[in-house]
């Protein structure tokens, strides 16, 4: 009895202990990228994470001493609080252990905390890091939002000048008014 | 989303725009089309179209969250049931008896939550079941309302089967043509009878022969194609016939008619001999219900229009063309997954892959494949029909069978 209580004990601090280790490891071989923001903003990025830039890869291709983390890679259209939301979303779906649920409640989440405004600027800066990944899930997104919605809205949503005349606009209305067009 | 102040800081490019836009069903698209002239001109995008083509046939839809084929054969009764690379060999229930020898068995639209609705028919009778090929079970249905007069001819013709999901019942739709008139009416499995249905009456049907390959049954409602004959208001002694889609909602009983998308002269699907024909095909493609047709040229070139929305014709829109196919002898059969198109070319079945446009064979090369049905097999309402089902017996199929209805006819 007495043994069997030793051994259990003994056993998860070895399985402790071989995880630390297998912590440092991974630490020591985790490189990291510096990345600059347009507001300045310096970050220091896990380099699996920052390789799925499309960015940051090509910017690498053409001088590839800045992978020795001397100095950082700037991202011209990128602020910093959009960069902190594409490191968020890529990190949760990085995770190995997140599954497909998790994956869609975090989705969901965020989402809900971006408004319009935010999701423009944030689709904006996928495009120009090119992160093929969270660009689709904005698009899908977005289109989602204003599946839905009117003519107007849309209009406003893009900041789209209507270049029809009065009367070509009613014409296009009523042709596809079976699509829900309302008449002004 | 947080509430928000709504003014316009970031300009975003035209070609974010464009990605965005793909992704839209294809009412909202039309809808979107008077925000401005660019716009308008969206679907005569090449890069556009696509990227909506590629986002409309990757959509998940659980229609088609299984899919698997039915190949029936002409000789004996054999049925496989085809699903991915597995082929099973199923039973036909009992539908060949003293009366029905060897007549052909055919299927009524694809299979509703597993189940399938077979039929055979001789001269103007017909023999109607409900199977469920996983289980086995069956029920045979009693063929027409008893109200009519034995001695008086009466052509039948089935024309949908499909289940309503509000009262949770399936039911099966026929066309009952007498020397003189005619009758709609529509079997409920829940109370296992007929009733006749007095909104399709105004829908005359001229089609002499068992329609196959032209109903749908999407959400509760039975989609086919027909033809219906009108009066010339100009020349009231000529009559003008219009193809038309007609769509039966199961549930409230309501029907709508939305004319097809070819000229009307292509209207009657006439043979113009070998090698050009004239083929016409309803489906449903992720969702949306689909009309092929080879109307346009009469080749082995196959166009498939997506209906924006039931009963407004200039909601067709045509957004893939096939082909030219070398082989193909037959319209396309039917689409399964992901938009794939179901062929049969040289005699082999092949599916053709809409995004790739690429010809996949599928490793069966029966030579007397007769019908082809894609469907899908959900195990989560399997279920419902085993409890649908359980009430009927074999003594319940015995006493169908001695219908004195037989008798009196033969």
């Amino acid at each position: 009895m007495a043994e069997e209580t030793e051994s259990t004990k003994t056993e998860p601090l070895k399985t402790a202990e071989e995880e630390f280790k297998k912590l440092e490891i991974t630490e020591e071989e985790e490189s990291e990228l510096k990345l600059e923001t347009s507001d300045h903003v310096t970050f220091m990025v896990e380099a699996s994470i920052a390789m799925k830039f499309g960015a940051v890869q090509q910017y690498l291709e053409v001088s590839p001493a800045a992978s020795a983390s001397a100095t950082a890679i700037p991202l011209h259209n990128v602020a910093s609080r959009e960069l902190i939301l594409i490191l968020e979303y890529y990190r949760m779906h990085d995770w190995v252990d997140a599954g497909e649920r998790d994956l869609k409640e975090f989705d969901e989440r965020f989402l809900k905390d971006l408004n319009y405004e935010e999701l423009k600027e944030l689709l904006l800066a996928a495009n120009y890091l090119n992160v093929e990944k969270l660009f689709n899930f904005l698009t899908k997104s977005i289109a989602n939002i204003i599946r839905n919605k009117d003519v107007e809205f849309v209009r406003t949503f893009f900041g789209i000048d209507n270049d029809y005349t009065p009367e070509e606009e009613a014409a296009y209305r009523e042709e596809n008014a079976w699509a829900g067009v309302k008449f002004v | 989303m947080k509430p928000n102040t709504f003014a316009m800081r970031k300009h975003i490019p035209h070609d974010l725009i464009i990605s965005i836009l793909s992704n839209l069903p294809l009412k909202s698209l039309k809808r979107f089309y008077c925000a401005c002239k660019s716009w308008a001109l969206l679907f005569e995008h090449p890069h556009f179209m696509n990227m909506f083509r590629n986002n409309f046939i990757s959509r998940w839809h659980s229609y088609y969250d299984d899919s698997c084929l039915f190949l029936k054969h002409d000789v004996g009764d054999v049925l496989y049931l085809l699903s991915g690379e597995n082929k099973i060999k199923f039973d036909w229930p009992p539908l060949h008896d003293k009366i029905f020898v060897n007549t052909p068995i055919l299927i009524l639209g694809s299979s509703v939550n597993g189940i399938l609705c077979l039929y055979t028919y001789k001269n103007d009778y017909n023999k109607i079941v409900l199977w469920n090929p996983t289980t086995q079970e069956f029920k045979f249905i009693p063929s027409a309302l008893y109200e009519y007069n034995p001695f008086e001819l009466r052509f039948p013709l089935l024309y949908g089967f499909g289940y309503d999901h509000v009262t949770d019942d399936y039911k099966v739709i026929q066309y009952n043509r007498f020397y003189k008139h005619f009758t709609w009416e529509m079997y409920s499995l829940r109370s296992n009878s007929w009733k006749k249905i007095p909104a399709l009456d105004h829908v005359g049907t001229v089609l002499n022969n068992y329609p196959t390959g032209m109903d749908v049954h999407l959400n509760g409602v039975c989609h086919w194609m027909d033809e219906i004959s009108r009066r010339l208001d100009k020349a009231p002694t000529e009559t003008e016939i219009t193809a038309y889609l007609v769509s039966f909602d199961l549930t409230n009983e309501v029907v709508l008619t939305t004319p097809l998308p070819i000229k009307k002269c292509e209207a009657r699907p006439v043979c113009h001999g070998p090698p050009c024909f004239l083929q016409t095909h309803l489906t449903v493609l992720n969702g949306s219900i689909a009309f092929i047709s080879n109307c346009e040229d009469a080749t082995t070139t196959f166009h498939i229009s997506v209906l924006g929305q039931l009963g407004v014709q200039e909601s067709w829109t045509k957004l893939f063309i096939i082909g030219p196919l070398p082989g193909l002898e037959h319209l396309p059969i039917g689409i399964g997954r992901k938009g794939d198109v179901l062929f049969k070319i040289d005699d082999k079945l092949a599916w053709f892959d809409l995004s790739t446009q690429m010809i996949m064979e599928v490793g069966v090369r029966e030579e007397s494949i007769l019908a082809i049905v894609v469907g899908s097999i959900e195990p989560s309402t399997i279920r419902l029909l085993s409890d649908h089902l359980q009430m009927f017996s074999y003594a319940n199929l015995m006493l169908e069978m001695f219908n004195p209805r037989h008798e009196g006819v033969y």
